[in-house]
């Protein structure tokens, strides 16, 4: 059905110079959808975005935006309005001028564009600021400015580089919810690259994990959240505690599995046919750590020293050190370790159920690349 | 100590000025001097030299010829090195900075070698002599200086907000008539005028091309080899009044810019002394 796919990406690669910035990644868009690229600086996320709005180059492999191949089209002629993290309006216009200036380009008949833009400057909430000079602006402001200037164009696809970057925690929350309206109501396919998880988390329908130049697990949020396809993943994306060791012995739908730390139980299903001595590694989520304070004790034990605690909002988290060295990390909510004192030194034994144990798939080169 | 340390900072500073300032003050003051001979002593105040110099056909000639000479050279270092400035503020190439340092020199070598060099040449390419010939030279001397004025303001420019226009549909024509020229403007308006000073004052090389074609310096050193009078300080204030006019202006232009949108920083004072 090529129909329902927006922007289509195969096999393509960027390299400047002699340096890789992307080694052939496959991906599609699905119309409507909102997809995020997350993945650490450098990781290749920004050219792959430059790369559909044409501001780069592939150097190999094609693109496509609804069905053409667009590699040798200019970017002024291409529909894919782009958000930018450091805004890039053009100071010495007004916001209303600012954001007429893409119907201006396209010679929309001047009639019509007094409406359309007073229509999007009411979207996302700038009415009254419309004669006002860009570079008065609050950072938040800026940004309404950017996607107004965005979407008066009606695009078909959105592409959004960071744009919460430059603002301060509660702005960049707050708009989060408003993006994730905007794309719900407008139906517009948004690319959203960002290195912070949680906005993709909190917005995207679908995430795409990118290293290196290459894209590690396309998936739902909650598919990459709890079912990392490797350890890149398992390491970026969550708090998440990752153990390597090998079989040491088989109970029906369980491995027995000696690690550095100890001997763990884990869960069989995604190991069928595992043998004795074969190298395995799973992962346990911060947030599926029980410590023996809360009274609970689960099959896979472990013990360690509080090594710092760390409270963010509603959220504590501790970091424990094991007999080996290895660093135990966990999440709690800070109402649930209420009443319980706990200090830098205390011994903690912790444990988590077999079920909470994710195996990671056998081979740690990045699968599953087309979602 | 402090207020002392301020006193010698300024004194210092007005002996600075007076060093630079006293001899075109001395030729000022003397273009007013009611004395067949420019020096001392004052024998009161006169405008004789000006009006003098107003009736004087050559002088007046070549003062219209340096003004000619001044704005088409001004327009062409303008253009020439506004565009040489976009480009090497846009695009990363091979032997870029071997590019800036050449095409910088041309105000770094003495001015009797690039004067030669341009005589030949433009004798070779049958110029020599003319009006042209004066222009041509004068756009080679300034062009550094307008690609110097652009390319600093362009450099201050956010690199994305071309990106961001070709992005909503400008193809780059209409990217920088619309983006990077408004913004751009009062950096070009005052390259044309630095680059009109750089003309309007330069002798040496209009000197060796411009044949019978004097412009105003070229004028007062001929005349004035021959005779002196006192009417040298008239032109000479008139000249100077000229040029620094120009670059007032340029000054002004470049710096209100540059300030605009960027506030002083607020400096604290006094802490960790207590």
């Amino acid at each position: 059905m090529p129909d329902a796919v927006a922007v289509s990406l195969r096999n393509v690669v960027k390299r400047y110079g002699t340096v890789e910035a992307v080694s052939g990644i496959s991906l599609e868009v699905r119309r409507g959808e909102f997809l995020a690229i997350i993945g650490p600086s450098g990781c290749g996320k920004t050219s792959t975005l430059r790369m559909i709005a044409g501001l780069e180059s592939p150097t190999s492999g094609d693109i496509y935006i609804d069905g053409q191949r667009v590699n040798d089209l200019k970017p002024w002629k291409r529909d894919t309005p782009l958000v930018w993290q450091n805004f890039a309006l053009f100071p010495h216009m007004s916001v209303a001028k600012n954001v007429e200036y893409g119907l201006r380009m396209r010679r929309e008949p001047k009639e019509t564009r007094g409406a359309r833009v007073a229509k999007v400057l009411d979207t996302v909430g700038l009415k009254a600021l419309a004669d006002r000079s860009v570079t008065q602006l609050s950072g938040g402001q800026k940004q309404r400015v950017g996607l107004a200037r965005a979407l008066v164009l009606n695009p078909k696809v959105l592409l959004l580089d960071e744009p919460l970057g430059a603002l301060d925690a509660k702005i960049s929350r707050s708009m989060q919810g408003e993006l994730r309206r905007l794309q719900r109501e407008l139906l517009i396919t948004f690319v959203y690259v960002t290195h912070n998880q949680s906005e993709a988390l909190a917005m995207a329908d679908r995430i795409a994990v990118m290293d290196a130049g290459m894209i590690q697990q396309v998936g739902s949020p909650l598919d990459v959240y709890r079912m990392p396809q490797n350890r890149f993943v398992a390491d970026f994306v969550g708090t998440n505690n990752i153990f390597s060791g090998h079989v040491q012995g088989i109970e029906d739908d369980r491995l027995l599995v000696t690690t550095p730390q100890g001997v763990f139980r884990v869960p069989a299903a995604r190991r069928d046919g595992a043998k004795i001595g074969e190298a395995v590694e799973f992962v346990v989520s911060a947030d599926r750590i029980t410590t023996h304070m809360e009274g609970v004790a689960e099959e896979n034990a472990v013990e360690g020293k509080i090594t710092a605690i760390e409270v963010i909002g509603s959220v504590v988290s501790l970091f424990l050190e094991l007999p080996d060295g290895y660093e135990l990390r966990l999440q709690k909510s800070e109402q649930r370790v209420q009443g319980v004192a706990l200090s830098i030194g205390d011994t903690v034994a912790a444990s988590w159920s077999t079920q909470a144990a994710f195996v990671l798939p056998e081979t740690t080169e990045a699968n599953g690349l087309s979602g | 100590m402090d207020r002392l340390i301020t006193y010698g900072y300024r004194l210092f500073i007005l002996l600075c000025f007076t060093f630079i300032f006293a001899p075109i003050l001395a030729l000022v003051a003397f273009a007013f001097n009611d004395n067949r001979f420019p020096s001392l002593p004052w024998k009161g105040f006169t405008l004789r030299w000006f009006s003098q110099i107003i009736r004087d056909p050559s002088i007046v000639a070549a003062a219209l010829n340096s003004l000619l000479v001044a704005i088409c050279a001004a327009v062409i270092a303008t253009v020439l090195g506004g565009a040489a400035a976009y480009c090497v503020t846009r695009w990363d190439f091979k032997g870029k900075s071997t590019y800036l340092g050449i095409v910088a020199a041309p105000p770094c070598i003495p001015l009797i070698i690039l004067g030669l060099a341009l005589l030949m040449y433009l004798k070779q390419i049958g110029l020599s002599g003319s009006l042209t010939a004066v222009t041509i030279s004068h756009a080679v001397l300034a062009s550094p200086f307008a690609l110097g004025i652009v390319r600093m303001r362009l450099a201050e420019m956010d690199p994305n907000i071309e990106q961001a226009a070709w992005n909503l549909g400008a193809n780059e024509w209409s990217a920088i008539r619309t983006i990077i020229l408004p913004q751009a403007g009062p950096a070009f308006i005052a390259a044309f005028l630095l680059s009109m000073t750089v003309s309007w004052d330069e002798f040496i090389i209009s000197w060796f091309v411009s044949g019978f074609s004097e412009t105003l310096p070229v004028n007062i050193w001929h005349t004035f080899s021959a005779h002196v009078s006192a009417e040298v300080n008239a032109i000479g204030t008139v000249a100077f009044v000229l040029s620094i006019a120009l670059v007032i202006v340029a000054q002004l232009l470049f710096f209100r810019l540059g300030r605009k949108g960027r506030r002083a920083p607020v400096l604290e004072e006094g802490d960790g002394n207590a």
